[in-house]
């Protein structure tokens, strides 16, 4: 088998023949995203090392950036030192870049926006999907990933607050632990490393916000998508079900 | 028959297919509920006097293709198609400069009833 790039016979680079599941190009982490991270796109690995850096991160002592790959990455000769009290002491604040949200407890809503009343094709997969993480003492943390310059940052990836003056047309939201929050944002630490990758890691907006809303509620909204669905129509669908039939 | 049959489904796959594609490059119009415009702005004394729109469509994953205006009456119709992104056509922002000289008192999205600016 070869990749349909190729020119000629050669292996498909990141895949195993014996694991067919290697093979499936819209499964995130072959569907093990609470064990695994995805870092460049290509191919999961153990979530610890990704894990450190953005605890790193979310105690201060290594700035994040996406652009700035080299500081995101763990030092493989560094012990990995969880600092839990830091974390959990984050103060809110209103972020001014890409950067992930604190771990404190509040409420996640995952949003979609379609355009249910035209039959255009572009309909079915136009829309947007994203995240939206409101802290108890009332800070708000938007989150949406992008292949097109539309976000605040005007980057591929993910972009944070520019859903801000948006209406979602369907949402689902719960109120979160501490605890959660943490896995929520070292998920969007870790989306946000991948840089413009993150578009096609968990592809598209709506399989960006299906998985986080996974990894941080435990709820798959669409277990036939594996989590990750692949529209935002699809994902309004799943979240009206999920709602019990209301948006 | 069988043969007919066949090709009969081959033309109708085929011609949906191309109909898909027709849309997805050329673009399909965008709902006013799927647009944003960020700025709309008077220019009265520019030569001729303008309006300049800037907008965005709310889609992540479909880029502008295109942006036209036509007239009707007094007013100025525009129009913003979407299409699939691809290399060279990737931003879902947009803008355009809409002349309002010669008896122009409204620009509107799509119809008259969505009027963006007034005189």
């Amino acid at each position: 088998m070869s990749p349909d790039w190729s020119a000629k016979v050669m292996p498909v680079p990141y895949a195993k023949m014996a694991d067919p599941e290697s093979l499936n190009l819209y499964a995130y982490v072959r569907n093990s995203p609470l064990s695994t991270v995805d870092s460049d796109g290509h191919m999961g690995s153990a979530a610890e090392a990704t894990a450190q850096a953005t605890e790193d991160w979310v105690s201060g002592s290594t700035p994040v950036r996406w652009d700035d790959d080299k500081k995101a990455k763990p030092d493989d000769d560094q012990e990995a030192q969880p600092n839990e009290e830091s974390i959990n002491s984050v103060t809110p604040r209103t972020s001014k870049g890409i950067e992930p949200p604190p771990a404190v407890p509040g409420i996640l809503v995952i949003n979609t926006v379609v355009d249910s009343s035209s039959s255009d094709p572009s309909s079915a997969v136009g829309g947007h999907a994203w995240l939206e993480f409101t802290t108890d003492d009332g800070v708000t943390y938007p989150y949406g990933t992008y292949g097109n310059d539309n976000g605040a940052q005007h980057v591929h990836g993910v972009n944070e607050d520019s859903e801000l003056p948006l209406s979602s047309t369907a949402n689902r939201s719960e109120h979160i632990s501490a605890d959660q929050a943490r896995h929520l944002s070292l998920y969007i630490a870790d989306m946000i490393r991948q840089g413009p990758g993150a578009w096609s890691a968990a592809w598209p907006c709506s399989g960006f916000a299906a998985v986080g809303w996974n990894l941080t509620t435990g709820e798959n909204l669409d277990p036939s998508y594996h989590g990750i669905l692949n529209s935002p129509t699809n994902l309004q669908g799943a979240i009206v079900n999920a709602n019990g039939g209301t948006n | 028959m069988v043969k007919s049959l066949l090709i009969g489904c081959v033309g109708v796959l085929l011609t949906a297919a191309c109909v898909v594609a027709f849309f997805f490059e050329y673009g399909s119009p965008v709902s006013k509920e799927m647009l944003r415009f960020t700025e709309v702005t008077d220019h009265p004394t520019s030569q001729p006097p303008i309006v300049r729109i800037d907008g965005s469509i709310i889609s992540s994953s479909l880029a502008v293709s295109s942006v036209s205006q036509r007239r009707r009456g007094n007013c100025v119709i525009i129009l913003v198609r979407q299409g699939i992104i691809r290399p060279g056509r990737e931003s879902g922002r947009f803008h355009i400069d809409v002349d309002v000289s010669n008896g122009i008192t409204a620009i509107a999205y799509r119809d008259t009833d969505n009027i963006i600016w007034r005189r």
